[in-house]
């Protein structure tokens, strides 16, 4: 119980969209969600296939506490081969939609092949059929939701969908839900677009079941004032949410800016969380009009925001003078500090767009300042750009690329090949911050060294989400270790990456492990499911999903040599703050790393590994 | 000598500071961190990561941790993100 043991197979090219149930022995090894979901495309897919062809598969997942009372239990994944790196994806979303899927009584969507012409897959409980979606290919995502809302005459549906990005085929394209939820990285939406599937509607009112019940309410309740008692996840991020960081990374020295040119940015108090909620010169009210929490969540780190009517971005444009998702911390970056825009009411809109349209804005942003610098130093120029002056710093240059590559006109076609492609073509490889050729977040590991091990290790290319060692590394949480030192950093990631597999995979949000251990965890977990689970077993499950991933990626041609960083990293020091002429040490870390994940010295999980987790 | 104290999130509210969130106090030489908050006044319970120049320091440091002319001093209370 807890998961419905039902999934929904949906074959694009045939139309079909069949229930069969869910393979429990791996349930067992899997737990649900990334975990699950990646065991299912290991074993349905070649891992060499293209992409964005029909025969890769792209999985909608939930966990098993996916829509119970467990407090975040409103997680979602989707898992496929992604297009911007070629390696294992696995993108995770918050809001609504996975919440509403388990409750139509599904643990999984499979979708297979590709649809002839635009499609959407309509769900009501176990009625489920694909639909024509040529009315919504070309409307955006917020469109799309209201439209198919309308079409169901059913206010109480979830939409996830794709944008125009998704449909044009950017490299980066999100899957949003809830109009600013998003599974964003890696390109999944991208994958999407490619199957011709417009959007998923659904609406679920069966219920979830769960193993007991009692058990669960008493785990719950546990877990849920461990975090009303915490005071990160009581009030540090409802009151200002994750752009808390913003000030305090830039304190620290460890904030990328201008493509990583520089690790602090003299503009960052202007985009910070705090500059959010301060009253605008222009018209008295703040950025920030309230908070907003996902399903089942008490932790409330979502943000709405209002732009100034007046901002050149939107005035006259009344679609965008509303409430909406407002930034976060990483987009904040992105979208900014990466391209040196210190205007929180621009970024505030290029957020927007990136959720209207469906974008990655860590990809984006990043892409964006590399663009920036390769026009700086004259490897493009306004011929290339269509006029377009692509200077650091400009947020009417920001707002227009990124409108151009929304809708894949222009420049913006080169923007949406991700920094990798677009630093090759321009004969400036260095110049793409990316590992595997996804672009690194908001964290410079010069100046937090166990950052460049997890970024360097990460199965789905550079990211923060597979173990945020900025916890330990900068809030002291479990423990404080020095950012500045590489000794137990192999370990630290390690660790963080295993248990981030686990929660990824459990259906909860990762930032209750600001005040959950595993120990709180497992017996939720525990409660919800059939089996015995504890924290040592969760461990181990964490471990096997990590070096299945693993498997995967080397299966598709990745190697040791893969897990390394940007040479800017590695050779151009830190110019200021307390990092001041540092570079990451990963060669200090990497080694102890492989051999701590019982790895060979080219980083290949050795036979004894794979048999003692089962792989 | 000129020391500048940096509070951020809600501690701003102990402060009529600016966006940047700064302010310059003029201390003894010798004064330490907690000498530093106490011509706020801040309270000590209410502060959860202090960075001296970026650099981290537990609170139990901040008594005897003594500061020199340009030191910042940022302080936030419980926080994280991601």
């Amino acid at each position: 119980m807890s998961w419905t043991k039902k999934i929904l197979r949906v074959n694009l090219t045939t139309g079909s969209c069949e229930s069969e149930p869910l393979n429990m022995e791996w349930a067992r090894q899997y737990l649900g969600q990334r975990g699950l979901a990646t065991k299912y495309l290991v074993e349905e897919t070649d891992p060499s296939v293209d992409p964005l062809s029909a025969d890769n598969k792209m999985i909608f997942a939930t966990g098993p506490l996916t829509g119970t009372i467990a407090p975040t239990s409103g997680r979602w994944s989707v898992v496929t081969k992604g297009p911007l790196t070629g390696a294992i994806a696995c993108s995770n979303s918050g809001g609504f939609f996975g919440a509403e899927l388990k409750n139509a009584g599904w643990d999984m969507i499979i979708f297979e092949g590709r649809a002839e012409a635009p499609v959407y897959l309509d769900i009501n409980n176990d009625q489920v059929s694909l639909k024509d979606a040529s009315q919504l290919w070309g409307t955006s995502v917020w469109e799309t939701e209201d439209k198919l809302r309308e079409i169901r005459g059913d206010d109480d549906i979830r939409v996830a969908s794709i944008g125009s990005a998704g449909e044009k085929g950017v490299l980066f394209a999100a899957i949003v839900n809830d109009k600013d939820r998003a599974a964003g990285r890696s390109g999944v939406g991208a994958v999407m677009g490619s199957k011709n599937l417009k959007a998923v509607a659904v609406r679920g009112t069966v219920g979830v079941t769960v193993d007991d019940p009692m058990g669960l309410m008493k785990a719950s309740g546990a877990a849920k004032g461990a975090i009303s008692e915490n005071a990160v996840t009581s009030q540090g991020l409802p009151t200002y949410g994750t752009q808390v960081l913003m000030n305090v990374i830039n304190e620290l020295g460890a904030l990328p800016t201008r493509n990583a040119t520089e690790v602090q940015f003299e503009g960052a108090h202007l985009v910070s969380g705090e500059a959010m909620t301060e009253p605008r010169k222009s018209d008295g009210e703040a950025n920030l009009v309230s908070t907003h929490a996902c399903f089942g969540c008490p932790i409330s780190c979502g943000r709405y925001s209002k732009i100034d009517p007046e901002h050149f971005t939107v005035k006259g444009k009344s679609q965008y003078q509303i409430v909406s998702g407002g930034l976060e911390y990483e987009n904040a970056w992105g979208l900014g500090v990466a391209t040196g825009v210190s205007d929180l009411e621009a970024l505030t809109f290029a957020n927007f767009l990136c959720n209207e349209q469906g974008l990655d804005p860590i990809t984006c942003g990043s892409t964006i300042g590399a663009a920036m610098e390769l026009y700086e130093m004259g490897a493009i120029t306004s011929e290339d750009t269509n006029g377009i002056e692509l200077e650091f710093g400009s947020a009417k240059a920001l707002v227009e690329i990124l409108e151009a590559t929304a809708k894949g006109e222009g420049f913006g076609r080169d923007i949406a090949l991700g920094s990798k492609r677009l630093c090759d073509k321009y004969g400036h490889p260095e110049l793409s911050m990316t590992v595997k050729s996804q672009e690194f977040p908001a964290y410079d590991p010069r100046g937090i060294q166990g950052m460049g091990l997890t970024y360097a290790t990460s199965n789905r290319g550079a990211c923060h989400l597979r173990s945020y060692t900025v916890s330990s590394e900068v809030l002291g949480l479990p423990e404080k270790t020095d950012p500045h030192t590489t000794d137990g950093k192999a370990g630290l990631v390690m660790a963080f990456q295993d248990v981030t597999a686990v929660v990824d995979s459990s259906g909860t949000c990762i930032f209750t492990t600001f005040a959950l251990s595993l120990d709180d965890i497992a017996p939720m977990v525990d409660a919800a499911c059939v089996g015995e689970w504890s924290s040592e077993s969760l461990m181990e499950v964490g471990e096997r999903i990590w070096n299945m991933e693993r498997q995967y990626n080397i299966a598709a041609g990745f190697t040791g040599k893969d897990d390394t960083l940007p040479e800017r990293l590695l050779k151009d020091a830190a110019k200021s703050g307390p990092a001041k002429g540092r570079v990451n040490e990963l060669d200090k870390m990497l080694p102890e790393y492989y051999e701590l994940r019982g790895w060979s010295d080219d980083g290949v999980p050795t036979a004894e590994t794979l048999s003692r987790l089962s792989l | 000598m000129n020391v500048k104290l940096k509070l951020f999130a809600s501690l701003r509210n102990y402060l009529d500071v600016g966006l940047d969130g700064g302010r310059v106090f003029e201390l003894d030489q010798g004064s330490s961190v907690l000498d530093l908050f106490s011509e706020v006044p801040l309270p000590v319970e209410e502060v959860h990561l202090t960075l001296v120049n970026g650099i981290y320091h537990p609170v139990e440091e901040l008594a005897s941790l003594q500061l020199i002319e340009g030191d910042v001093v940022g302080v936030w209370p419980p926080i994280a993100g991601g």
